[in-house]
């Protein structure tokens, strides 16, 4: 079982074993941290048994004419010249953030996605797309008529950053028969005031559309 | 059936944007053109219409009358619609060779739209401007 956590790992304290997954792969601009590069945490037998995907330095122990072995786990799906400056930035974030309490930080974005959540629900021809009662601090909406890309549009002018679009998912835009979503993003360093500004910007949006 | 259009002109853009200082204000008139085009009628709304390239759903309908290029394009998009209006301006009832030797990209530094739309949307915008000029070089050479 392979898990795509690049979304979870900011939001909650994750625990491969506690999941029993096979792999777990992250990336670091998630995270607060640098963009192109990520983790792949893998099973160690697993990933044992596996060959080489690439070849280059470093992923060598010992190469002769009639045989060739391979450097030890990670080294050996590590080829070539690694990306060190990234590697030094993410471990940075890494421990940023295992030096926070990450219940408290599970907590505060859970309150902030309760409080958009019924703020934004008062904006007259809101509805929001998706409610999972234990979905992670993102809320989805769409304005009644009115494309999401708009939206976003004057949000951006207005100085809030959400996405827009259809979240590389659009087999379940088709499904739900919606061009995309606007989509608002809580994380630790937001704040009621920062749901208060967005709530206020979709309805001036609202009014200029 | 006649696909008419209603784009305001082009001297009419050119001294409301400059006449607008925020862009808020600037948005709120591309709106307002956006929201005036007549709009395409659904069976035109078909996917062989779609101009690719556009991340809002964008359909193009070219006409020839005589000599001259008659376009009905529409978006899902209200912004967009905006920037329709625009390009109709520019392009709508005129020869190919007046198409060709228009220099829109000079008109969208003009009213520094480049820099105000994200480049998804500009290069959609693009795209759209690629797709006139297009059917106008497969005229001008016959």
């Amino acid at each position: 079982m392979v898990v795509d956590g690049a979304q979870a790992v900011a939001h909650f304290d994750i625990d491969v074993q506690a999941l029993d997954c096979d792999f777990y792969a992250f990336s670091g601009h998630k995270m607060y941290g640098p963009t192109g590069i990520g983790v792949l945490y893998g099973r160690e037998k697993l990933l044992e048994a596996m060959p080489p995907w690439q070849s280059g330095g470093e992923m060598i122990e010992r190469v002769r004419i009639e045989q060739t072995t391979y450097a030890p786990l990670p080294f050996k799906f590590e080829a070539g010249t690694p990306d060190i400056s990234g590697a030094v930035a993410l471990a940075a974030a890494v421990d940023y953030l295992d030096g926070l309490d990450g219940e408290a930080v599970t907590n505060h974005e859970t309150s902030l996605l309760a409080y958009a959540s019924a703020s934004l629900n008062r904006v007259e021809g809101l509805r929001i797309v998706g409610t999972a009662p234990a979905k992670g601090p993102v809320v989805s909406f769409l304005l009644d008529g009115v494309h999401p890309h708009d939206v976003g549009t004057l949000l951006d002018q207005q100085g809030v950053a959400v996405r827009t679009g259809h979240h590389c998912a659009m087999p379940l835009m088709d499904a739900l028969g919606i061009p995309g979503t606007v989509r608002a993003s809580f994380s630790l360093y937001n704040s009621p005031a920062d749901v208060d500004k967005l709530s206020q910007a979709v309805r001036t949006a609202r009014s200029m559309l | 059936m006649t696909l008419a259009t209603s784009a305001p002109a082009l001297d009419d853009i050119r001294s409301t944007f400059g006449f607008f200082d925020s862009w808020q204000d600037k948005y709120a008139f591309l709106i307002d053109i956006g929201k005036a085009l007549t709009p395409l009628p659904e069976a035109y709304r078909i996917d062989d219409n779609l101009v690719r390239g556009c991340q809002s759903q964008v359909w193009l309908v070219p006409r020839f009358d005589g000599d001259h290029l008659g376009l009905a394009i529409d978006s899902d998009a209200h912004i967009v619609r905006g920037l329709i209006a625009i390009v109709l301006a520019a392009y709508d009832e005129r020869s190919p060779r007046e198409i060709l030797d228009f220099d829109i990209e000079a008109l969208f530094d003009e009213l520094d739209l480049m820099g105000h739309l994200s480049p998804t949307r500009g290069n959609g915008l693009r795209a759209m401007v690629g797709r006139i000029r297009g059917i106008a070089q497969e005229h001008a050479d016959h």
